[in-house]
């Protein structure tokens, strides 16, 4: 589904990672760890088209990305990929469905269809019943879990999670990265989980190590 | 979906009280010509303080060179008038905001690849480019500008239900149309367009991941605003019977601005009441002092500090659009 192959970035004269290689199939869940500023998010970035390359070749169901014009790599996002990140990124103004069913806006969905995929989306994550409550009225957990209905509403190929549980405790990390990779499983999507954490990485099938130099089994 | 920002009751209840008073205001003021046009003025610059607010309050983008399409408007109207009858208002009209929504997109399809400084610099300078020309050229007056003789006529199939030479029919039709805009934006707002916006200022790269093309959001915002603002420069042309540069000046950018930030930005009742506050203001001490702009800049001061989210906040609480959570 996502082959990566030489792919390297580098800011100025700084070069943050370079020679990345990475295979990925629907169905697996991977995690990448490094040190903060080693550039994992970078990585999510460029795998999403969200920023360029300096080289090398990304693959998504063969197609490469490196090539596709921004419009393009808009609707890529929009209807095969998946976000989750460290900050949760839900707008305070809306509901907890209304947040959730914001992939689905540009999809041309009936309203009434939209509500009913957010409600279901809020109770796989185990929301049932709040699709009219607010984020100010969450716990930290509690909106991971709103950001990863949200991720996954759309039925995406592959859903990228960056730092996912930087902002939550230790129980509520465990139970977010648990129902992180039972969703991304459940509808068969590829799933990349960026992370500084041993722990959090022990979630994943598989675990790469970032390094200027590349990436490495470990 | 419905956008849960309403806005505090207390808001909503001066606003229907300020409402009602400007429609009985004719009636019972009849021979108060004076601030029946001070009221309509005010009323304009409201308006253009909202189409601003729909840059700023909604969509993060701080533009100084937003007078260029309340100028841009008043020009239109002006060449489209000849010297001893009125325009047809539905072509005057259709053509100024042809003309201001074209501009918008033309600018807006430059402006918008800059963000924060840059993006204030450039739109002053388009601004200032603009206003250059209209300063520069005879056959648009020079410094002088130029007269709008007779007001537009509205006409309906060769009926005209009332002329807008009569200042208190005037008056009505400014005081619908910032009703007509103020609600158009509360729906706009309310939209799923709305939701992306608000979620752009709030976080672009967010929006952008889940595959939202941002930066054609970010234009049709930036047309829509240029077109309320071409709006109330019409308007603005029609109501005084001139048009000079100094409609298209950076002065003139910056009092929206102001108003906006009195107001209470991302609020939709701020721009209104920023802009009633100022005139008002500006009204008094014009009347008292010569030194009336020290202590206006000195009230501006004040409410900044006091109420850093406007005057909007003194009537409750609410969530800023482009408020984020986590």
């Amino acid at each position: 589904m996502l082959r990566l192959k030489g792919v390297s970035k580098r800011f100025g004269a700084r070069v943050v990672f370079a020679n990345v290689d990475l295979a990925l199939d629907a169905g697996e869940y991977v995690a990448i760890i490094g040190e903060s500023g080693v550039g994992k998010s970078t990585l999510l970035n460029l795998m999403a088209g969200l920023e360029p390359a300096d080289a090398g070749s990304i693959l998504f169901e063969e197609v490469e990305l490196t090539r596709l014009p921004d419009d393009a790599l808009t609707l890529l996002r929009r209807d095969q990929f998946g976000f989750v990140f460290q900050a949760f990124h839900v707008l305070a103004h809306l509901s907890l469905a209304q947040n959730v069913a914001l992939p689905l806006l540009l999809r041309g969905r009936a309203p009434g269809e939209s509500a009913a995929l957010a409600a279901a989306a809020l109770a796989a994550v185990g929301l049932t019943g709040r699709e009219t409550s607010m984020p100010r009225e969450l716990s930290g957990g509690e909106l991971q879990r709103v950001a990863i209905a949200r991720a996954l509403i759309g039925k995406p190929r592959l859903v990228l999670a960056d730092e996912p549980t930087g902002n939550l405790d230790q129980e509520n990390a465990r139970q977010v990265l648990a129902l992180l990779r039972a969703q991304v499983k459940q509808h068969g999507a590829a799933g990349i989980l960026v992370t500084h954490s041993e722990a959090a990485a022990a979630s994943a099938d598989r675990r790469y190590r970032l390094r200027p130099e590349g990436l490495a089994p470990g | 979906m419905a956008m849960h920002d309403a806005q505090p009751r207390a808001l909503a209840l001066v606003l229907v009280i300020g409402l009602a008073g400007l429609a009985v205001f004719p009636i019972f003021g009849a021979d108060e010509k004076f601030y029946m046009q001070f009221l309509a003025k005010v009323m304009v610059m409201a308006i253009f303080a909202m189409s601003l607010d729909l840059l700023i309050g909604y969509g993060g983008l701080v533009s100084l060179g937003h007078a260029m399409y309340f100028g841009l408007a008043g020009y239109t109207l002006m060449s489209l008038t000849p010297e001893y009858e009125g325009a047809s208002l539905w072509i005057s009209l259709a053509a100024a905001l042809g003309v201001c929504a074209l501009a918008a997109l033309v600018v807006g399809l430059l402006v918008l690849r800059t963000s924060g400084i840059y993006f204030i610099m450039v739109t002053l300078a388009f601004a200032q480019m603009a206003y250059y020309v209209v300063h520069d050229s005879k056959y648009l007056g020079g410094s002088d500008g130029k007269y709008v003789y007779v007001k537009p006529v509205l006409s309906f199939f060769g009926w005209q239900p009332f002329s807008l030479d009569k200042l208190a029919a005037f008056y009505y039709v400014i005081l619908g149309t910032l009703a007509g805009v103020y609600f158009l934006l509360r729906l706009l707002l309310a939209s799923p367009f709305g939701h992306v916006l608000v979620g752009i200022k709030a976080n672009e790269h967010r929006m952008r991941s889940l595959g939202f093309p941002t930066f054609s959001y970010k234009l049709v915002a930036f047309v829509i605003a240029g077109v309320l603002a071409g709006l109330a420069g019409y308007l603005a042309a029609a109501l005084d019977g001139l048009v000079n540069p100094e409609l298209l000046s950076w002065h003139q950018s910056g009092q929206a601005l102001m108003m906006v930030i009195l107001g209470g930005m991302g609020t939709p009742a701020g721009p209104i009441l920023g802009a009633g506050a100022l005139k008002l203001l500006e009204l008094l001490l014009t009347s008292w002092t010569k030194h009336w702009q020290l202590l206006l800049g000195l009230f501006i001061v004040l409410v900044v500090l006091v109420f850093p989210n406007g005057l909007a906040s003194l009537f409750g609480k609410r969530k800023r659009g482009g408020a984020e959570h986590g």
